[in-house]
């Protein structure tokens, strides 16, 4: 660095900042601002042009990616609107809706989970994520599996990681972003013998440490293991083995660490605690029966939950049953435990009422295949004055799945519809508030599934449309006049895969196994697929187990990243 | 070379003395800091980081702009969803690339918030609605990828086409 | 003069540049009172601007490593963990090396400071401490300024990107000061505040201001993690506070155990009252508004709730003594702590008892015979002085004012004057009343009996036998309307409508129609008299008496017909037909009974010689029905008058009496009692010192039966009421257990007298024998329509 020149006479002015040796009409006079003033410029402008941008050097891809830049974007396209709608929805309140604004994550509605501790966030990716979900645009990935003779294979979906778990392979994982290639795998039985029990049930929850997930498979003698997958490397192993309970097959679980909810098949309902062993060796401790109860009147289809809230535990038993006057209800049962595991209260409360009253006595004219349809509002134009003296929703048949997660019910039909149920819980009461049926699917609709953010995802017995659904704004109006259109659901459109089936393309054989077609010999004749519980999906990606043929499981990945 | 009453003197990078009335000088925070911090003026005020005529020019829009409302912070938001500029201002920018980069620098470096939207708002403008052949045209800029780079990004970008 | 520019450093090189800047900051913080030029502070703006926008830098360094490091740095690569702040997807913003220079050279300084600061001790360490602060927060101010643009952009991206530890550069230097000087000092500082604040409880005067400055310091230096915008109390709780609560404890702990020892609790009572007052202004004086509550509690859990014991005990001494102002200020003291009063309050309750039970010993002291007044004044007496006493002292507290209520109803109603039962007092109570609404009464005063009516009602509203005061005072009422006897209308109006407000219209119905009726009956008299000049003729208005008709509504009045036969005589009887024709002329339909035993009249005695103006004599009907008939015959028999008057003998021999007494008539044989076999003359020679005499004097039987029947009639009339209550109720519920019926009743009927249940029960059997209401099963009752 050499002295400047003009030190010695203070009269002499500053040396021009940059040399002027290019003609200025030929300088990237641009480049030569700060980060800082760069970013400003490019924070007004759209996202189109934000990724010309991105387009226009090395020094711009990284500036106009900016995740400051994007957060500010996903919040005015994401979060603004949903908050100035509450705060609409609440404007008695509050005067002044708070909707400026702020770089503090935490300050916007339900966000927390995006901004981690000491993690910075990728927000274009996050912004062009939820840009996806919200048309349905994704890739999909395809993976083929032997069926196997004996029993349906059981697949889980769980912080990213795919569990399958079948007699003759046993359990295995898979990352969901690449399915193609089993990450680690383990046999249920030490030897493989024909006489080893079959699983029934899985459930799949982060445990007690980061980056560890507990597997629970369930058994047809009525037994459970419990294996730990650690998800940094990448090992597998069994954690606890359960054999004394033999009540029979167990036919639906839930879990969330430290305890496992689980029904067997003769209705008899079990909680346990599986504390960990404290020296920390990741041993664990017996699981601990909590509580047992015995059901008599409930049916398939059963949704199990489980979620801590503070001090207590609220384990939720969705069930169905038929209820004279007003077809197939839905029952739920609260228990809570305190963290002690001592019982705190048991409450119940149906479906039954609120399908009476739902929202407008709309027409209801649309007999098809036998069913009566629910109410059916089309805008305020179409309301007829009939007074309705029976239920205006009214299911002949069970649903084909149900699914749960406070404080979203949800469950499916072979009418081509869903219905929606909104889960009151206080500290007092325990009800069902209003219920919706849901239009778009144009085919029987045989699972659904449903996250505590309202997001919701269904999928058609043929397994060709699967849609997803928006619940949060829709039961924001429950109880209100406005009913659902339909096009509220956006359906899942895969780019990779448009206009050609069974190419082969994206589909990997089970290569790895080298035994795919050991069952192709069996004949079974040729069935609706059933996909009870093999519908999954968490921020990124959904995943759909189905048949493909009558002989071939289908594991199906669709990433919206 | 004092300055006395409400008029100081600003010495320009390249050493000329232009006076200015306090109340258009104060929209600029460094300066208006400095007085709160040093009392009355009583002395020159050097800008050692701005020629004269990109001085001149701040001045002119400082003058313009001396009675708007003190920029709040939380009209934030609604002030970057528009890149409208009002009339005078966009004759204001009616300048060359070099003056108009030259502004921006001196808006950010004397801290004139309402300068240094202006500013960036008339460069947002001029790449909003370009392809990024058009906008390196404008400005200049070098391409440096390679043609997988490019073309890399440019399937990574598809999926906001169609908005 | 050219401006000499200081020279900036070159804006690329990071050592050069801070120690430019290290040089100016230096400045400013150690020699700012000898002020910093213009060009000094521009150069340093300047010099921080210039790095922070400079193209060079470490962190594009990486960026470029990056780009050249052979693969693309945008593939997208999940499965990787991006630990790395420095993603290509990311503005990098210069200034960090700046504001870790900063934060460490503000470190050597306060390290500085702090071993400046292990030299003093006491006061001069809080002037150092202030004198540092005041220094160290100027400074602050500028450098923040000089900063300015490392605030813009790089504090405000890393807050933006929510890292933690970042702040903008006047609040890293709160933050250095707490970490690096205050956390190593707090403790030995706080010990001289809190000597000095020893020393002024101990009533040295004391520098408050350093104080206050401290103070300001803690709660500036109190910042709220989440939001550095926002500061919280939380240190100067911590820091200041909590010592600060626990010296106040221990200091007064100890001051109040030895004060109490050695002076006396009126003493300790003004002494905690100001000690009280005295840390409240210590909080305006030098702390901060947030400690007050924190203080206050404290210094009441030392001073008063530790020796609130203490102070009970003194409470019946005080209330012995009428102490009024000590009594007020232990009110002051303990109404400050939770449940301090009510102890107090059992105890004035049981001492304004006593004093009333006491007052009315006093009264019975004499046997059965004293006035009405004498009692009433007794319960006034006390009633007056501990009402003074709460609003005085106990600054009319509900409670105590409850406490004063339940302490009068219990002496007002049950003490050894109505040992009998609880009617005695509203009896007197009216009788007391009727002696002032009597004509003749001492308080001729008009302002004086309204003053005393009012304290009528103070007793009254205690009583709890309102029935009863209502039964005696509408007797009285009734005598003093037809007598003509009352004092004035005013005050009997004002009476009533005193009495109505206490209870109500239904209460004081029948007194107002009583004082209707002689309203209408004075304009009724003016329109017969009108009516009588018209169709006298010359005979009749010779013979004409002077009359004065009032009628009386017979459900209204108290009054009973004559409990004898009458013969009114001719002149009389005259007089009444001729009212009555002109009353039927009236009002068709209605009937007339004649109370002879009320009416009265003046006849003038012409027969007697010796005085030149003729006697007049004051007489009752009945008396004059006998005098007259001695226009006719100077001597008549016993039996003639018996005969002639029809009066039965209970009515006939008194009267006689009293004109024998009076010697108006005499008897023969002389000295023998009227009775059968006697004859009676007229006495010629009557003499009496007035020209009025009044025979017309109560018979003293008359006065005991009287009283004996009103009794009675109170037990028929509560009958009536219960029994009327239960059917009301029963009419509008239509069924009803048992038990709610007779709560039912005692709430409707409280208001009047309170009920015994054994009455109430006896009387929903005397319903069902009447077939009012039935008994279903289970204790239920229905009502029969």
């Amino acid at each position: 660095m050499s002295k400047r020149s003009y030190i010695d006479d203070p009269l002499i002015p500053h040396p021009p900042k940059r040399p002027r040796t290019i003609p200025r009409d030929h300088v990237d006079q641009i480049s030569s601002l700060s980060d800082e003033l760069l970013i400003h410029i490019l924070s007004f402008l759209p996202i189109p042009s934000l990724l010309a941008c991105q387009q226009l050097s090395r020094r711009f891809h990284a500036l106009a990616g900016d995740a400051e830049l994007w957060k500010r974007q996903y919040y005015s396209r994401w979060v603004r609107p949903r908050a100035r709608r509450l705060a609409n929805a609440r404007r008695t309140l509050f005067s002044h809706p708070e909707i400026e604004y702020s770089p503090r994550v935490s300050t916007w509605l339900d966000h927390g989970h995006l901004a981690k501790e000491g993690m910075s966030t990728n927000w274009k990716r996050q912004y062009r994520l939820r840009h996806n979900w919200s048309r349905g645009v994704c890739r999909v990935t395809e993976i083929e599996f032997p069926q196997s003779p004996r029993r349906q294979m059981l697949v889980s979906f769980c912080a990213g990681i795919v569990f399958t778990a079948d007699s003759d392979h046993g359990l295995r994982a898979w990352p969901a972003e690449k399915p193609e290639h089993c990450l680690a795998r383990i046999p249920l039985a030490n030897s493989p013998s024909p006489a080893f029990p079959a699983p029934t049930a899985m459930a799949a929850a982060s445990g007690p440490q980061q980056g560890l997930v507990d597997v629970t498979l369930g058994f047809e003698d009525g037994r459970f293991n419990i294996y730990t997958l650690d998800t940094t490397t990448l090992r597998l192993g069994v954690r606890f083995s359960c054999v004394e309970c033999a009540d029979g097959a167990i036919s639906t679980m839930a879990s969330c660490f430290p305890f496992l909810l689980l029904v067997s098949e003769h209705k008899v309902l079990s909680l346990y605690e599986t504390k960990q062993d404290m020296d920390g060796a990741g041993g664990l401790l017996a699981p601990r029966l909590l509580t047992s109860l015995k059901a008599d009147s409930i049916l398939e289809p059963i949704s199990l939950s489980i979620r801590a809230t503070g001090p207590k535990i609220i384990t939720s038993i969705v069930y169905s049953f038929y209820h004279i006057g007003c077809g197939w209800s839905l029952g739920i049962q609260e228990l809570q435990f305190g963290l002690d595991g001592q019982q705190i209260s048991s409450r119940l409360a149906t479906t039954a009422d609120c399908h009476y009253s739902t929202v407008s006595p709309g027409f209801r004219s649309r007999s098809k295949m036998g069913f009566r349809s629910a109410s059916y509002g089309t805008g305020p134009g179409s309301r007829q004055n009939t007074t309705q003296s029976g239920p205006s929703i009214s299911h002949h048949e069970p649903p084909t799945s149900v699914s749960y997660s406070h404080p979203y019910l949800l469950t499916s039909h072979a009418d081509n519809t869903l219905t929606v149920y909104l889960v009151v819980s206080t500290s007092t009461s325990l009800s069902v508030k209003g219920c919706q049926r849901l239009w778009g699917h144009t085919s029987s609709v045989s699972a659904v599934q449903v996250s505590d953010r309202g997001k919701a995802v269904s999928v058609s017995s043929r397994g060709d449309d699967i849609r997803i659904w928006e619940l949060e704004s829709l039961v924001s109006s429950l109880g209100g006049q406005k009913a659902l259109r339909d096009g509220n659901s956006i359906r899942i459109s895969p780019e990779n895969r448009l206009g050609r089936r069974h190419d082969g393309l994206g589909m990997v054989p089970e290569a790895s196994l080298g035994e795919a077609n050991a069952a192709r010999s069996i004949d079974i004749p040729h069935r609706l697929a059933r996909m009870r519980g093999c519908l999954g999906f968490d921020d990124e990606r959904v995943l759909l187990l189905r048949e493909k043929t009558a002989w071939t499981q289908m594991l199906e990945c669709y990433d919206f990243t | 070379m004092a300055a006395s009453g409400n008029l100081l003197t600003f010495v320009s990078a390249d050493n000329v003395h232009i006076e200015v009335e306090r109340d258009v000088a104060e929209r600029s925070l460094l300066i208006k800091n400095m007085l709160e911090d040093l009392g009355e003026a009583t002395e020159d005020i050097p800008i050692p980081n701005v020629n004269e005529p990109v001085l001149r020019k701040v001045i002119e829009w400082c003058r313009h702009h001396k009675n708007d409302p003190p920029a709040s912070t939380e009209d934030e938001d609604s002030r970057r969803k528009t890149t409208d500029i009002d009339e005078w201002d966009q004759k204001f920018t009616q300048v060359d690339q070099e003056m108009l980069f030259e502004i921006i620098l001196a808006a950010n470096y004397l801290d004139i918030k309402g300068l240094l939207d202006v500013g960036c708002k008339t460069v947002a403008n001029m790449i909003k609605g370009k392809s990024p052949e058009e906008i390196r045209k404008t400005f200049n800029i070098q391409n440096d990828f390679t043609p997988e780079e490019e073309d890399q990004i440019r399937r990574e970008n598809e999926w906001a086409e169609d908005r | 003069m050219p401006a000499i520019i200081p020279q900036t450093p070159h804006k690329d090189d990071l050592d050069e540049t801070w120690t430019f800047l290290e040089k100016g900051i230096d400045s400013v913080m150690l020699k700012l009172e000898e002020g910093v030029d213009m060009k000094t502070y521009m150069a340093l703006y300047t010099a921080v601007h210039n790095f922070c926008t400079s193209q060079k830098a470490i962190g594009s360094s990486q960026n470029i490593k990056a780009h050249h490091g052979g693969r693309l740095p945008f593939l997208q690569r999940h499965n990787t963990p991006r630990t790395s702040s420095l993603t290509t997807f990311a503005a990098h913003l210069l200034g960090e090396e700046l504001y870790k220079l900063l934060g460490e050279y503000l470190s050597r300084h306060l390290d500085a400071v702090y071993r400046e600061s292990e030299g003093h001790a006491e006061e001069a360490l809080l002037g150092f401490y202030i004198r540092e602060w005041l220094r160290y927060t100027t400074a602050a101010k500028y450098i923040n300024h000089l900063f300015r643009y490392l605030n813009r952009h790089w504090v405000k991206r890393e807050i933006d990107e929510g890292k933690k530890n970042v702040y903008d550069v006047y609040t890293l230097h709160l933050v250095k000061w707490k970490d690096d000087f205050f956390m190593k000092v707090h403790e030995k500082v706080m010990e001289a505040v809190l000597n000095l604040v020893e020393k002024q409880r101990n009533g040295e005067t004391i520098e408050q201001s350093q104080i206050k400055s401290i103070v300001d310091s803690f709660v500036s230096l109190g910042l709220d993690e989440s939001d550095s915008s926002k500061s919280t109390l939380e240190v100067y709780r911590y820091y200041f506070e909590k010592p600060f609560i626990v010296a106040t404890r221990v200091y007064y702990e100890n001051e109040s155990r030895q004060f109490v020892a050695e002076n006396s609790v009126v003493e300790y009572m003004k002494k905690a009252e100001a000690r009280l007052d005295e840390e409240k202004a210590r909080v305006g004086l030098y702390l901060h508004q947030d400690i007050a509550k924190h203080l206050t509690d404290t210094c009441l859990d030392v001073l008063v709730t530790a020796h609130s014991e203490l102070l009970r005990d003194e409470f019946q001494v005080l209330l012995d003594n009428e102490r009024q102002e000590d009594l007020a200020r232990m009110y002051r003291l303990l109404s400050r702590i939770r449940d301090g009063l009510d102890p107090l309050r059992t105890k004035f309750e049981a001492h304004v008892r006593k004093a009333g039970l006491a007052a009315v010993e006093k009264v019975a002291a004499d046997g059965d015979a004293f006035e009405p007044k004498l009692y009433v004044d007794a319960l006034l007496q006390v009633h007056t002085r501990y009402q003074s006493l709460v609003s005085e002292a106990f600054n009319g507290e509900s409670e105590f004012v409850r406490s004063l209520d339940n302490a009068c109803r219990e002496f007002v109603n049950r003490n050894k004057i109505c040992k009998s039962g609880s009617t005695k007092t509203p009896e007197l109570l009216a009788r007391y009343t009727d002696s002032l609404l009597k004509k003749g009464s001492k308080a001729a005063e008009e302002s004086e009996l309204e003053e005393m009516l009012v304290q009528i009602m103070t007793v009254f509203k205690y009583i709890e036998d309102k029935d009863v005061f209502q039964k005696f005072y509408s007797k009285m009422l009734a005598k003093r309307l037809v007598h003509v006897s009352s004092v004035s209308d005013d005050a009997e109006t004002s009476m009533i409508s005193k009495l109505k407000e206490a209870c109500g219209f239904e209460y004081t119905n029948k007194l107002q129609r009583m004082f209707q009726d002689i309203q209408i009956s004075k304009d009724l008299n003016a329109s017969y008299r009108d009516w009588q000049e018209k169709i006298l003729d010359d005979d009749d208005r010779r013979k004409l008496v002077d009359s004065h008709f009032q009628i009386l509504g017979t459900g209204f009045w108290p009054l009973n017909a004559p409990s004898t036969d009458f013969l009114a005589p001719p002149e009389i009887v005259k007089t009444a037909e001729r009212f009555q024709s002109f009353y039927f002329d009236k009002h068709n339909g209605r009937k007339l009974t004649w109370l002879w035993q009320l009416c009265k009249g003046e006849i003038k005695a012409n027969y007697i010689k010796n005085t030149k103006v003729p006697y007049t004599f004051q007489v009752s009907t009945f008396q004059m029905g006998i005098l007259l008939l001695f226009n006719e015959h100077d001597t008549l028999s016993y039996e003639d008058i018996q005969k002639a008057t029809s009066l039965a003998p209970e009515i006939l021999d008194p009267n006689l009496s009293i004109f024998l007494k009076a010697k108006v008539l005499t008897i023969s044989p002389e000295g023998s009692k009227p009775e059968p076999g006697a004859s009676f003359s007229l006495n010629y020679n009557f003499r009496n010192k007035k020209i009025k005499v009044n025979l017309n004097i109560q018979i003293k039987s008359e006065q005991k039966v009287e009283s004996d029947d009103t009794h009675k009639t109170i037990e028929e009339d509560r009958k009536l009421l219960l029994q009327s209550a239960i059917v009301r109720i029963m009419k509008s519920r239509k069924k009803m257990k048992h038990v709610q019926l007779v709560q039912e009743v005692i709430q409707q009927v409280k208001s009047r007298f309170p009920p015994k249940v054994p009455d109430i029960k006896k009387n929903i059997e005397a319903l069902m024998e009447k077939d009012y209401i039935e008994r279903l099963d289970g204790d239920e009752i229905a009502y029969i329509a």
